[in-house]
């Protein structure tokens, strides 16, 4: 069984669907399609990479990446066919997808990569380069629409997510009985427990101890920091209270 | 309208940064046209709030409006 990495950018348009939620989707039918062949499959979290926002570069409204890890035993080819088949059908009209497909078990020069999102979170990058870098590193880099500027933005992803210091995980934790609109205590030994997280961590990078309560309160939402996926929490008064979307917003 | 925003080439350009919570939260009660993005796109825990719209592009410093009929409940 291999691991890939799967990333992509530039799906949508104002009021139609999400790329979050189309890499969601994908996501889904690609442990689907593994299950047919083996018994279970393990979650898979897609990660919202924020890259730069400026007036050279063609975003629709915020300019994010999405990027997931799947393990399985599907060949790259089947991968890929059903990666483009959902993203043709899904994509709206003037959207310019993207879309990088890596197997993380080939040698590629990691530090490359990485330096290409970290680049482009703070420049307009080129669709040569991105193509060219692509080339270099075995990966699998292609466009299905408009301009194909998505590939990009897909391609810088990867580098994010491979970095394991970037990004924020799309939707809402389910924590078992908590409900958004009741706050309610936890220890971190049980937020663990029911969330799958691997930790929880301060806005200042700290790992809290399990034995460490978070008070909990509104929409929930966990950040990849430190190769983790974390619950990020911020002091209040003498103790632990889940990020605000203000203090999310930096990841 | 002009206290929070400017028409600029066919589309209003927020008056303030992307900062201006209260601002921002300011706007969007007065605002017939807001509509809630995606939530994973959201930046503000008071729902009402441009930040949250889905018809906000982001700048470097601030967004633009693109909904081009934006009215005031005024």
């Amino acid at each position: 069984m291999k691991s890939w990495l799967i990333c992509i950018d530039d799906t949508d348009d104002i009021a139609t669907k999400g790329t979050g939620e189309i890499a969601e989707e994908i996501a889904n039918l690609l442990a689907q399609a593994h299950l047919k062949t083996k018994a279970n499959s393990d979650r898979c979290w897609v990660t919202r990479h924020q890259l730069f926002v400026h007036p050279d570069i063609p975003y629709t409204s915020h300019n994010s990446a999405m990027c997931f890890r799947i393990e399985t035993h599907l060949s790259v080819e089947t991968i890929k066919q059903i990666c483009v088949t959902h993203l043709l059908s899904e994509s709206a009209a003037a959207a310019d997808p993207g879309l990088a497909i890596l197997d993380m078990t080939s040698m590629y020069d990691i530090n490359a990569l990485i330096a290409f999102g970290q680049s482009a979170k703070v420049a307009v990058k080129t669709k040569q380069q991105a193509y060219e870098l692509a080339a270099e590193l075995g990966i699998d880099l292609t466009e299905h629409g408009g301009t194909g500027q998505g590939v990009i933005g897909a391609l810088a992803g990867l580098g994010l997510r491979l970095s394991g210091q970037d990004g924020r995980v799309k939707g809402q934790l389910d924590l078992g009985n908590y409900a958004a609109g009741v706050a309610a205590e936890l220890s971190v030994a049980d937020i663990l427990s029911m969330s799958s997280l691997q930790a929880v961590l301060s806005d200042n990078g700290d790992i809290l101890a399990i034995d460490e309560r978070v008070l909990l309160s509104g929409k929930v939402k966990a950040v990849y920091r430190q190769h983790m996926f974390a619950l990020l929490v911020s002091q209040h008064e003498s103790g632990w209270v889940n990020a605000s979307k203000q203090t999310l917003k930096a990841y | 309208m002009d206290k929070w925003f400017t028409y600029i080439d066919g589309v209003w350009r927020f008056n303030f940064d992307s900062e201006a919570y209260l601002v921002s939260r300011e706007a969007a009660q007065q605002c017939n046209l807001f509509l809630e993005d995606d939530e994973d796109e959201q930046i503000d825990d008071h729902l009402r709030s441009c930040y949250n719209c889905l018809y906000r592009r982001w700048r470097q410093n601030g967004f633009d409006c693109y909904k081009k009929d934006y009215a005031t409940k005024e």
